[in-house]
């Protein structure tokens, strides 16, 4: 059949369709035009992340996560107490300044039965140190602290200089009864309240003289005052 | 035309419906193909040539939708997927008692009106003057209402609203009436009205 052997209405009704179709196929070929161009963009955005993220992961590398072997024991200073338990507690972590993995404390009794406290970077739920080529090493298992008794002193809070691979002095601590921490350092004081177990961790840039630098706070309704210096 | 309809119901031309998928001018001629076949084919059902025009373009407008679902490779294979959609087309009207426009609208049809030469075309192509002493004794084996309906639209080709008017109802009312009359009356007429596929 001719479309002259249609009726009018057919006629156009076939216009009508014909035109319909010339429509669908326009828009299947820009959507296919679009995905296209979109799988190129695709793969264009997946090479450049991989590019950025390669080269943003070799340097943060370079610069935090190396790791090396753990610091040896003959390095381990002679008060400090070996660990009777491994008790890093990851609620005590406080940023670096300059970012990276943050700084956090390990707590542990001691044969002796003392409290013992031990700082460093945390990095993969390890305790750890950057040397000075800015290799991360983990404290031996068996490494010490510093122990005493808390229930005695009522606040245990220790300063930390490293001038490498940044300057940084670090307080940290344990306070009994948990009250806030005011920690004094080359004149600035700075107030913490304490996590879990009392614990604290106060990062500053810098090697601070310490002169004078105290850690303070309330136990049994009394002000105790540890110097750090 | 019949020799030629034949002569192409027997050749084993390519799908112009796969065809068409890439080309708007082969779905014409796929249209132009099958138009008469499938109107006919519900002419023969509903009696009503406005009916079978809106059936009609509603098919059309379903291939065009879904002929990238087609897998056939084949004139037979097409026409018979092109029938499947009359055929559930026709059963939805039957059931539900009016037409379904939907795949038109999607497509932004607009329905072109039918005129004299068209409502002619139709009953002609349909042959529905020789069915009409057969459609008269076939009303007998309906409901009442439902031969009333029928008889006052097909036969008189009277509007839904003038009747709905007389019988005090709705033209919706009419429409169901007259759909489900059609379908008991499809059974009778069976023998006379199943023969499209095979007379094309």
């Amino acid at each position: 059949m001719t479309p002259d052997e249609l009726p009018p209405a057919l006629r156009e009704l076939q216009d009508r369709l014909q035109r319909a179709a010339q429509r669908d196929i326009e828009i299947e070929r820009r959507v296919a035009e679009r995905v296209r161009r979109g799988r190129w963009r695709r793969w264009l955005l997946v090479a450049v992340a991989a590019i950025v993220s390669a080269g943003g992961v070799a340097v943060a590398q370079r610069v935090f996560d190396r790791k090396g072997a753990d610091v040896p024991r003959d390095r381990v200073r002679q008060e400090e107490s070996p660990a009777a338990e491994r008790g890093v507690i990851t609620t005590s972590a406080r940023p670096d300044p300059s970012g990276g993995p943050p700084w956090a404390m390990r707590v542990f009794t001691n044969p002796q039965g003392l409290e013992c406290i031990a700082v460093g970077r945390l990095l993969d739920a390890t305790l750890g140190a950057y040397d000075h080529t800015r290799t991360f090493r983990a404290l031996p298992a068996k490494f010490a602290g510093t122990c005493e008794s808390l229930t005695r002193v009522g606040l245990i809070a220790v300063a930390h200089r490293r001038p490498y691979p940044e300057p940084r002095t670090i307080v940290y601590g344990l306070a009994r009864e948990g009250r806030p921490v005011r920690i004094t350092v080359a004149g600035e004081t700075r107030t913490l309240q304490p996590g879990a177990f009392g614990s604290f961790v106060d990062v500053r840039a810098g090697v601070f003289d310490m002169a004078g630098a105290s850690a303070a706070t309330t136990v049994d309704g009394r002000t105790i005052r540890r110097r750090l210096g | 035309m019949a020799e030629s309809r034949s002569a192409e119901r027997g050749a084993t031309r390519a799908s112009l419906l796969a065809r068409s998928v890439d080309d708007a001018a082969l779905f014409g001629t796929f249209y132009e193909h099958y138009v008469q076949r499938v109107s006919v084919y519900f002419m023969r059902r509903v009696f009503d040539p406005e009916i079978a025009f809106d059936l009609t373009a509603e098919t059309f407008a379903l291939a065009l939708e879904r002929r990238r679902q087609f897998r056939g490779d084949t004139a037979q294979e097409e026409q018979g997927w092109l029938f499947a959609i009359a055929r559930s087309l026709l059963h939805a009207y039957w059931r539900k008692g009016r037409i379904e426009r939907a795949a038109v609208a999607r497509l932004g049809i607009e329905r072109p009106s039918l005129g004299t030469e068209d409502i002619e075309y139709l009953h002609r192509q349909a042959g529905i003057e020789t069915l009409r002493e057969r459609l008269a004794e076939a009303l007998d084996a309906v409901r009442p209402d439902q031969a009333a309906a029928i008889r006052a639209r097909v036969l008189e080709e009277r509007g839904y609203a003038e009747i709905a008017a007389d019988f005090k109802t709705t033209p919706d009312v009419i429409r169901a009436r007259v759909s489900r009359g059609l379908r008991t009356m499809q059974a009778l007429l069976g023998n006379q009205v199943e023969d499209v596929l095979a007379d094309a």
